[in-house]
This record gives structure tokens, sequence and C-alpha cells, in this order.
């Protein structure tokens, strides 16, 4: 038996603290397990990626690195999903399982296979509740032990403290993410996953010379980023009280992604490439901003 | 014909012409000014460091004097200068600069930066060996410790090699197969302060072999460009750095090419190796840098002597000339590679490079010879190359050779009486 799981969410949703607490949670119950994460520029919001494998035998020391193959995904942030850059489903088994944080019911999100077994919770919604902020490491780790069904909870109680005090949660916020964690280990039902196959055989090619003008590493092309809308991991989405506001334009200058601009004497905010930082919110001399739960991707 | 205001103020015209046919009496460090000069280089940032020093100073003083019409900045490390160095290069400028030894490795991290933006500056590096302990004396070390950068790295041997080196190494560099920086390096002492004479060839002539820099994307306001992108999927990052491995593998044939016009310009013939007294030697040792005229002199010793011996000079060591060097090697009875430099744990660094070259060849040599000689300066005399032929004539026969390092009787005494005078014992 052997379970390949990979995480998918962004810088600052736990992701790589969900595939510890599982990863942890197998090992205190007595399987082989190993769990490693993979990012680039460390900053809140770039896509992220863990793994865990869990085996009842030791691993083999061939096991190492990126999970081409997972029969267990978590996707922490439903925008992913349309991402073609992270493409969370690639390699996903058939028969597998694919767990989404999302606020909408399963139906509503588009999703390209039908062999699999889909789950979709609203961790955001419980965090919040439970924990009063929107990291999803505790609900998710909690999730994927649930999921794979072979994890007591006394085991996932324990891996989830151990991993928590090392990142220095402690005392009420301790308490706070184990009942999280436990709600959401209820919520949801173990799936059997089938074993992980090795897929389709990879050809291998010859790389040979390429003009300089292809092989400089350098970006040339202008005004490429209005493609990438970066506004799609927004949890909260500011909105602006325009009878309050006294078009004073100091939100303008504090938005760090400058993406508040005056049209005709009043701001108004890119919602395309707004990251919910909420910082306009809070710099609003006369209280004019508000903000919202983001329920729909943007 | 060649008409600077420094020569034709200082000298008569009658001593003009011999100038011009047998050249003058210059150092390295002022020849490698020189062809930074004739190069008609933008910009140099610079920052002093023994024994380097000397191109700088000849440099300024000429920009001074309104010879010359660079812009020199001294910077405030050789990290910012080489920095400045490369990002001056992408702004489009021809970009000269020199270094030595520690300032080398100051400056290092930015190597693989500059390379890795493609940006062909020329850097002289003024080999020093490396502390501690601490010495101004050369060996390859500071040098051979950028083999890995993707810059273009060329060693010269005399005055002269170092001019042509430095001209040669702009074509190759800018040529937009290659795109990628150069290192010319020479020797501190036996070739920065030693002087020998140096043609140095007129600027009109420079001009038509060397063309104006054309950068392929330069950095300007009107055209916004990121370079040097960071590259968060890891098939890009091998992808680009393929691509500049197989760049820096057409140097070989761009500098053949080069060479081939350099000759029909200016008369003088180069390729990425130098055969001494070689094609039908026996014995063939392998040396780089300013030591290999010593190595020279012993194999003409050793000629009239009766000994089968050569010299094969390794004068491009990035890209490394493997066909080169195995169709040199190739048949020989038995190599010796002299490293000036030590690898601590290895041996020389040249070593595994040259027997990886012949490594799948059916005739190679049947022995190759590890030898350290040089290193920190010290000097190599005939005697010591002599016992490196007999050492191959000896392992011929068998046995595994180890790293030898060639130290004289003298010297061991010497190092005796100054370890009493130091330590007391
Ligand atoms: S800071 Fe507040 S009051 Fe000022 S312009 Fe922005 S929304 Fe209006
Ligand atoms: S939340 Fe406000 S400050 Fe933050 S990015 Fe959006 S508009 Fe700008």
């Amino acid at each position: 038996m052997l379970i390949y799981a990979r995480f998918h969410g962004r810088g600052g949703q736990g992701v790589k603290t969900a595939s510890r607490i599982l990863g942890n949670a197998a090992h205190l119950e007595g399987y082989y397990t190993q769990d490693f994460p993979i990012y680039g520029a460390e900053r809140r919001g770039a896509p992220v990626v863990a793994f865990t494998r869990i085996s009842h035998e030791p691993l083999p020391l061939s096991e190492r690195g990126y999970i081409f193959n997972p029969n267990l995904i978590l996707v922490a942030d439903e925008s992913l999903l349309s991402d073609p850059l992270v493409n969370p489903l690639s390699g996903l088994q058939s028969g597998g399982a694919l767990f989404i944080n999302s606020s909408k019911p399963a139906d509503k999100i588009r999703i390209d296979r039908d062999d699999v077994t889909v789950v979709v919770e609203d961790l955001i919604d419980l965090s919040l509740k439970y924990v009063r902020k929107t990291v999803l490491s505790t609900g998710l780790g909690a999730v994927a032990a649930k999921l794979t069904g072979l994890i007591r909870w006394v085991s996932l109680e324990e891996g989830v403290k151990e991993e928590l005090i090392e990142i220095g949660v402690k005392g009420e916020m301790l308490e706070k993410n184990i009942l999280f964690a436990k709600v959401c280990f209820e919520k949801v039902h173990p799936v059997s996953l089938p074993s992980p196959k090795l897929g389709e055989p990879m050809k291998i090619v010859e790389v040979s010379w390429m003009p300089t003008n292809l092989t400089i590493p350098e970006i040339r092309k202008v005004g490429n980023t209005r493609v990438r809308k970066t506004g799609n991991w927004r949890i909260f989405k500011p909105t602006i009280n325009h009878e309050r506001c006294t078009k004073c334009g100091i939100c303008v200058i504090y938005c760090p992604e400058g993406v508040i601009t005056m049209m005709d004497d009043e701001p108004e905010i890119d919602y395309d490439n707004c990251k919910g930082c909420l910082i306009c919110f809070n710099e609003c001399p006369v209280k004019a901003f508000n903000y919202v739960r983001e329920v729909e991707a943007a | 014909m060649m008409r600077t205001k420094l020569i034709s103020e200082l000298r008569p015209r009658r001593e003009l012409a011999s100038s011009i046919i047998r050249g003058k009496m210059m150092t390295g460090n002022v020849a490698a000014a020189w062809a930074a000069r004739l190069a008609e280089v933008d910009y140099i940032p610079a920052y002093p460091i023994t024994p380097q020093t000397e191109i700088i100073e000849v440099l300024s003083h000429w920009i001074a004097l309104g010879e010359m019409k660079a812009r020199l900045t001294i910077l405030d490390s050789e990290h910012s200068m080489l920095t400045a160095a490369g990002t001056g290069s992408l702004a489009g400028a021809r970009v000269f600069t020199a270094t030595s030894s520690q300032g080398l490795l100051y400056g290092f991290e930015m190597l693989y930066n500059i390379a890795g933006w493609r940006a062909p500056i020329i850097l002289v590096n003024v080999s020093r060996a490396v502390a501690a302990p601490i010495t101004l004396e050369p060996d390859h070390n500071d040098f051979l410790s950028t083999r890995d950068t993707g810059f273009i790295l060329l060693q010269a041997e005399t005055c002269q090699e170092v001019l042509d080196l430095i001209l040669l190494a702009y074509r190759v560099s800018e040529d937009r197969r290659v795109l990628l920086p150069s290192i010319v390096n020479l020797d501190g002492f036996h070739l920065s302060f030693t002087r020998e004479p140096v043609k140095t060839p007129s600027i009109e002539e420079v001009r038509s072999f060397l063309p104006r820099y054309a950068p392929p994307y330069p950095f300007r306001a009107s055209t916004p460009s990121t370079k040097g992108t960071p590259v968060l999927r890891p098939p890009l990052y091998s992808f680009f750095k393929y691509q500049m491995y197989l760049s820096s593998l057409n140097a070989v044939k761009v500098f053949k090419e080069a060479c081939d016009e350099f000759e029909a310009y200016f008369a003088r013939r180069y390729d990425v190796v130098e055969k001494y007294m070689l094609d039908d030697a026996e014995y063939v040792l392998v040396m780089m840098g300013s030591f290999a005229s010593i190595g020279k002199k012993a194999v003409k010793i050793m000629r009239e002597e009766g000994f089968s011996v050569g010299l094969l000079k390794l004068r491009m060591i990035r890209p490394f000339p493997r066909q080169d060097v195995r169709r040199a090697l190739e048949g020989k009875r038995a190599v010796a590679v002299i490293d000036q430099n030590i690898a601590p744990g290895l041996g020389g660094i040249l070593y595994p490079e040259i027997c990886s070259v012949l490594y799948n060849v059916v005739n190679k040599p049947k022995i190759i010879l590890p030898v350290i000689g040089g290193v920190g300066g010290k000097t190599i005399s005939i005697d010591e190359i002599r016992y490196v032929v007999e050492l191959m004539k000896k392992y011929e026969i068998g046995g595994e050779p180890e790293p030898v390092l060639l130290f004289r009787e003298d010297e061991l005494r010497e190092v005796k009486s100054l370890l009493r005078i130091g330590v007391g014992e």
C-alpha cells in the first residue's frame, strides 16, 4: 500500500505544514513516510507544492522528490485549478481522490476528470470559525489524513501538536487548531485509493544549439504581466463606500500593488490584480473601506 | 600605420619605423592596456590590486591625456566592479576590466552572473597565487577557479600574446554564436612586469578586424526588458545553462576563424593550442602560460641531446579544445601534464581534463603523468623538466604514477633555513 499525496496551494496557506502534519501523523501511526515541499521565491500567493509519501514498508531509497503520479491530490486554493503553470491535476491516478478547498458546491467546480473521487469543503470558512485565521495547514492536513483511511485521530492529534509547536504555535491557538483539525477530520470520509502506477514512458530528446536571441535568459516582451491576474488568490475583497470617501488618495499611495487609481476623481480598484491584503482598509482615514469574503474566484 | 600620440611624441620618425617592425618594449600589463585602447572600449570599471594595478594606471593616464575616450570608474570592490562591468555590457558598452587573485575571488559570484546574462565583457586576470599563505607571485589557481563560470578562458605566454589575445577575445566573445565573456590570463611578474617587444597594430586595422560592438538587446529606457530573469521552473534553468554550454563550445570554431583573419591583418598566427616540436615527438609536456617558455627551452635542449620530446601549450582553456588536444596527443608514448596550480585532495586541475580527452582513444599514450610545478611562482628549472621526462620513461615500463611536485634540493634547503627563522625548528 502506498499513498502518494500531493498538495497544491499558495504561499501563506500552510500547504507545507499540511504535508508535514500528514507525514508526521502517518509516521506516528507506524508507517514509513517522507514529506517534502517545493517553492519558488518565498512570498505570499506564489504557488507552492508539497508531497507526502506513505508506505507500510520502508520506502525504497529511489523514492525522492516530485510525485508525478499521485493517488491523492489536495488543492488548497480553487483558483489554482485553472492555472496552466501549476496544472494541479497532472498525473492523478485513475480512481484517485481530489480534495478541493472551495466555497462553491462540488457541482459548480469544473473538473475535467470523471474517473476520480472529488471531495469539496470550505476550509476557509471553518478556519475563520475555529481559528479566526485564513491559514489552512491544520485543516488540510486533517482532511488528508482522514481521506487515506490509515490514520487514527490520536496519531493525527499528536502530529498536529508536534508540527505546530515546532513552528511556534502554542496555548490557546494550539487548542483552537486541534479543534479545527478535529472538525475537519470528522467532516470527510476515507476513500479507497488505487496503488500508484508508473505513467506513460517519457520520450527523451536531444537539445541542440539555438540562436542566442532565444537563449538569453531575459524577458523582452513587454506588457505580459497583464495576462497574469494576480487577484485570483484573494481571500478578502476590499470595497469602497464612495459616499464616505473624501477622495484624499491615501489608499492610492498605500496600495502595494498599485491597483487603486483615481478615475474621475474617485478611487477605483482593479480587482484583476488586487491581492486582498487590506492595507487600503487599514489606511483609509475615514474608514470608507469595507471587505467581504471572496467566494467566487476572480 | 600606427601613429598614436604617445609614440609619435616621444620618438623621432626614423625610430618609429623600427618600432612598427620590431615592436616597442612594454610590460604585459601595458600590452593589456594597449589592447583595451585599440579595442576602443567604452567603459572600464576598476579596482586596484597587485600585480594588475599598472593596467588601470596606464589606462587612466591615457584617458587623462585625452588619448583614449573610455569612461573609467573606480568602484568600491571587485564585486561592484564586476557588477558594473556586466551591467555596462548589457547596456551596450564594450567593457574592459582587470583584476587578480583575491580580487577575482571576491567578485566571484558575479562571474556566473555576467556569463549568465550573456554579457561579452573582457576581464584580464593577472595571475597571482591565492592566500593563505600570502604571496604576490603567480600560479593558475585563481584563473582556473573560473573554469565553470561560462567565461571563455585564454592564457597568454608572451606580452605580445597578451595584446593579441585580448583583441581576439573581443571578437569571439561578441560573436552572436558565442556571446559569452572572456578572461584573458597573464602571469603576474613573469608577464605583468616583464618587458619585451610588443607590436601594436594601428587603430584603423584594429577597427576593421574588430568592428564596434553591436549588442543584441541593449538596455534602453525606450525598450524595457528584464535581464537575468529568475526561472522558477527547473527545465528552464537546465535549458538556458545547456544553451550556454553549447554556445561556449562554438567558441573553438569562432576563435579559429578569428585567428585566420587575425593572421591576414597582423601576420601573427594563433590557434587554440600551440605545438612546439610536437609532431614527431614521443614524449610530450603539456603546459600553459609564461612558464611554457621555460618548457620550450628545455625541449630544445633535450632535442639537441637526442631525446624525442615536444611540448603542447594550452592557449584556450574554456571551452576545452578537446579535439585539438586529442589530435595532438594521441599516438604519443607518454604525456606529462605540468599543472601550475594545486587542487588539494586531487593533484592538478588540468590533469584529469587531459586524461578525459584521451580515455576513449584507441592509441592513447601509455602513461599520463601528473606533475605539479611552479605553484606560487616557484621557478622551474631545465633540470626539473628533464626529471619529468625521466619519470615518463620510468612509468612507461610499469607503475601507477601519483602527482609529483617539482621541488629542488636548493629550495628545500632554503625552506628549512627559513623554517628555522620562522618557527625556531
Ligand atoms: S483613502 Fe479612503 S477616503 Fe481616501 S481616497 Fe481612498 S477610499 Fe477615499
Ligand atoms: S487589498 Fe487594497 S491595498 Fe491590498 S492590493 Fe487590494 S486594493 Fe491594494
